[in-house]
């Protein structure tokens, strides 16, 4: 096992040595001079130069890179031309508001898909089972976009339930930073308040990112749930008059849970790359509002750093979806 | 000069500029409401107005809604509309523009002015008493140092200053620490007009300099560091910057002003919308077109309606098949403008009537009339040699432009002419336009904007216009226009900005020449700036030289 962990470890400095090659590269083809936009339009070109040299962008495309390695390897991602501060610190704010945001999403869709499903499976055919599965062909059909502001619409403006948007209320004082989840830190630190102020901003978002991971998981576990209730441990389990719980939980669930799982986990990944349309709608300062600004500026440290923070959290949730095989599935083994 | 990373303009990218936002406003009270009433001001809180909606938060905090803002405090480098709404609330200069006027000036902190005959120098007596937010007296060393900082940083923002002094330590005199004189070596009559700009002129505390080894600005793109009303509490990137009342602010707090200014980044139009509607915000910057006019209705939000010294255009380049001017004149008479201003944008620009923008100094109104005329576009273009079945390229960036394209693609097909619309990122647009590239590279048609960095034709056009800015100097000249008339237009406006009715002939001149036999673009309209305000904000005067930016200090609520 821990030579399994360490050379997944060590194929993930590969992948993102990889990633930095390949958006450095990238990042630098694409026609737009940040020094530029940072000089501003009126600037002499003299000026432009000078900006170009204090960030090095005036130096060799392989020179500029042999830096930017050397710094990340001291854990230095550079310095973001659109937040003016270190990426590194950018994405300490930034990254923990997405962990936030997509694993709430996460756990509420998939809470919700598990009962569906299971109660839609065990009612095959019925119009319960046909309810369930169109509740998950609308979660996977409504946009996003379209939701978010319909959400906000109806329960922000019409009926002033929930804040329009934000982490927390305009001036709020945010909890000492100890993970960066808000709803964890003021829990820790006893600020009962901010945790509710956080839960109220949560609410809006959370909701429309779960109604995605809604519809895929409840076709995803419907479909194992049918699956393994059709096995014959399953058959030979009630038989042996175990009760319908037992059955569910240690027979059915257990091992619907493997696709289950591996879809998860690819969903979580997902959700961090591809949330920055609801981040943006709801005003989240998520990593990915950050990619997106910094993609469009051509800022270049700041879509390097994000993109490989996205890239380890892929490779890393990956990983646990391997080791999670092992406590779902006692026969496989990993050499 | 033309653009945070939203509202419709780009240069709020830029200047957020590019987006746009801009100067100095003075609390007007009950004169502002009138003026609004006759069209010529922007001001609310009047008694016809429809009461806001009821307040759920701190009424002594302000709240804005912007599309992105950059935290940048520093006046050598911030030069985004999205840097500069925040810093005018910071940052004081020595003359701020009056009320809503376009060419009015009033000493800010210079207590009064005064300038030899042929006015190239400039004497300025400053506010006594007044201090740095730190508590840090102001007078003229620090003026000097300021200045003199900001001009040599080469951080960009310099420019508008460089313009007369290029060299701050012999033009910038200290008489005593309450005179300062500039030798600009030059007449400038309205020397007033570019020391009221927002851009470059922010006066910051030069104790700056022993924050850090790069002069202080890394450390003010986190901390504040002027005399303003307001200065930085707490900065969180893409969220909000905090702003509260400098206690050694010169104007004093005895009258009702803001406690606190929280700046808030809303990058969607229509969540800006839905936070008016609903009470959040105070102040926003404008969605869509359609946002805009169904905000106009709504009870309790004021929709600004000033215009301001901006231009929205269409760039056609001097090359290709529009190299002639003929091919260029058809362009004009195939596009409906009304029909664009109506319908497309809602009202949210003004029907263009120079190539300048109206209320600038020497605009000529009536040197273009939008008119559109098939039968003769095709006569020209044939003249022209651009034969029917031709293609043009039209580019333009995600957000802007799009609406325009269509209405070309759509209307130019009337002559035999096939348009490509090509969509571009923001920055990769603006490479476009601004890097030099082959012929057949380049767009022939691009959608643009821009706005001076103070009231002088000859800084609004030789970014755009000259035939030195040309993106082989990567500038933004992106038709590669050149035109003798207005080449010698913009230079005069630089070398001999004293011989007035010289000017007047030389723009009257070059606005004719642009407007009907040598267009360098396509107008579309003059930028309004259409801020939503609650009614129940008091004191607030839009002026067309700050786009977008807001007189905090100025503001209440009722």
């Amino acid at each position: 096992m821990g030579t399994f962990i360490a050379r997944r470890l060590a194929f993930m400095v590969f992948v993102l040595w990889g990633v930095t090659l390949v958006t450095f590269f990238l990042s630098r083809v694409v026609p737009g001079d940040p020094a530029r936009l940072m000089a501003g339009p009126q600037a002499s070109p003299g000026a432009v130069a000078h900006i170009s040299h204090i960030y090095g962008l005036d130096e060799p495309l392989f020179v500029q890179y042999g830096r930017y390695m050397r710094d990340l390897s001291q854990g230095n991602l550079g310095f973001s031309f659109v937040t003016r501060r270190n990426v590194s610190t950018d994405i300490a704010s930034f990254l923990p508001a997405t962990v936030e945001l997509a694993g709430y999403a996460l756990v509420v869709g998939f809470v919700l898909a598990l009962v569906t499903a299971t109660v839609a499976a065990y009612r095959r055919g019925t119009l319960t089972d046909v309810g369930g599965r169109l509740s998950a062909i609308a979660g996977l059909s409504v946009p996003a976009f379209w939701l978010a502001l319909l959400l906000q619409l109806l329960f922000h403006t019409r009926l002033g339930w929930f804040p329009l948007g934000g982490r927390l209320d305009p001036g709020a004082t945010p909890p000492p930073q100890i993970t960066g989840l808000l709803t964890v830190d003021s829990l820790l630190t006893g600020r009962f308040g901010d945790f509710a102020n956080a839960v109220s901003h949560l609410v809006l978002p959370v909701t429309t990112l779960a109604v995605g991971v809604y519809g895929l998981m409840v076709r995803i576990v419907r479909t194992s749930v049918i699956d393994a209730l059709g096995e014959e441990y399953v058959r030979t389990a009630v038989a042996k008059g175990l009760s319908r719980w037992r059955v569910l939980r240690r027979h059915v669930l257990r091992n619907a849970m493997l696709p289950t799982v591996t879809v998860l986990g690819l969903e979580f990944g997902l959700l961090a790359a591809g949330v920055f349309v609801v981040e943006s709608i709801f005003q989240w300062p998520g990593l990915g509002n950050y990619a997106f600004q910094a993609i469009q500026a051509n800022d270049y440290s700041a879509t390097l750093g994000a993109t490989l923070v996205i890239a380890a959290m892929y490779v890393i949730v990956n990983l646990i979806v391997d080791l999670a095989y092992l406590y779902l599935d006692p026969r496989i083994r990993y050499a | 000069m033309m653009a945070s990373w939203d509202r419709r303009y780009s240069r709020r990218q830029f200047l957020r500029g590019a987006g746009g936002v801009a100067s100095g406003a003075v609390a007007m009270g009950s004169a502002g409401s009138l003026l609004a009433a006759c069209g010529s001001s922007t001001s609310t809180s009047t008694r016809q107005q429809p009461a806001a909606l009821p307040l759920k938060r701190d009424p002594e905090t302000l709240i804005v809604a912007m599309d992105a803002f950059t935290p940048d405090f520093d006046p050598a480098s911030y030069f985004l509309l999205a840097a500069i709404v925040p810093d005018f609330g910071i940052y004081d200069s020595l003359m701020r523009m009056k009320g809503n006027s376009a060419t009015d000036t009033k000493p800010w902190l210079a207590q009064s002015i005064s300038t030899n005959a042929n006015k190239s120098v400039w004497t300025f007596t400053l506010r006594p008493g007044v201090k740095y937010s730190d508590g840090t007296p102001f007078d003229g060393n620090a003026l000097k140092a300021a200045y003199t900082r900001t001009i040599k940083a080469g951080l960009g923002a310099g420019s508008t200053l460089s313009n007369y002094i290029a060299n701050p330590a012999k033009q910038i005199v200290v008489k005593d620490p309450g005179t300062v004189i500039m030798d600009l070596g030059t007449s400038v009559p309205r020397f007033d007009l570019l020391l009221a700009s927002q851009y470059g002129t922010g006066i910051v505390n030069p104790n700056v300099k022993t924050q850090g080894k790069d002069g202080g600005h890394t450390y003010l793109q986190s901390h504040s560091a002027g005399t303003g009303a307001y200065m930085v509490e707490s900065v969180s990137p893409g969220s909000q910057i905090v702003m509260v009342q400098n206690p050694h602010y010169w104007g004093g707090w005895s009258g009702r002003h803001f406690k606190k200014i929280i700046i808030l980044q809303v990058p969607e139009g229509s969540s800006r919308r839905q936070g008016m509607e609903s009470g959040d915000f105070d102040i926003a910057f404008a969605s869509t077109p359609q946002d805009t006019q169904a905000l106009r209705t709504t009870p309790g939000i004021f929709v600004g309606n000033q215009k301001v010294l901006g231009m929205d255009y269409v760039i056609l380049g001097q090359y290709g098949p529009l190299a002639s001017p003929l091919a260029r004149q058809a362009i004009n008479l195939l596009f409906p403008t009304d029909q664009y201003v109506s319908s497309a944008m809602r009202g949210t620009i003004d029907r263009p009537t120079s190539v300048l923008p109206d209320l600038m100094l020497y605009h000529a109104g009536g040197t273009y009339t939008p008119t559109v005329n098939v039968a003769k576009a095709k006569t020209l273009l044939q003249q022209a040699g651009v034969k029917p079945g031709t293609q043009l390229t039209y580019e333009f960036y995600t957000g802007q432009g799009d609406a325009a394209g269509l209405l070309l693609q759509s209307q130019l097909s009337l002559a035999g002419l096939n348009v490509k619309i090509v969509e571009r990122a923001y920055t990769a647009f603006v490479g476009d336009i601004s890097s030099f590239k082959p012929v057949a590279d380049r767009p022939d048609m691009a959608y643009w904007f821009w706005w001076p960095e103070y009231n002088s034709p000859s800084d609004f056009c030789f970014p755009i216009l000259s035939a030195q800015a040309t993106p082989k100097q990567k500038l933004f000249n992106g038709g590669y226009y050149e035109n003798t008339a207005v080449n010698n237009a913009i230079n005069k406006g630089f070398s001999d900005p004293s011989n007035t009715p010289l000017l007047a002939q030389l723009w009257r001149e070059a606005q004719t020449v642009m407007g009907s036999q040598d267009p360098p673009w396509l107008p579309l309209g003059q930028i309004i700036d259409t801020s939503y305000l609650r009614t129940d904000i008091k004191g607030y005067v839009a002026n067309p030289v700050y786009v977008e930016s807001y007189d905090f200090y100025a503001l209440s609520r009722a």
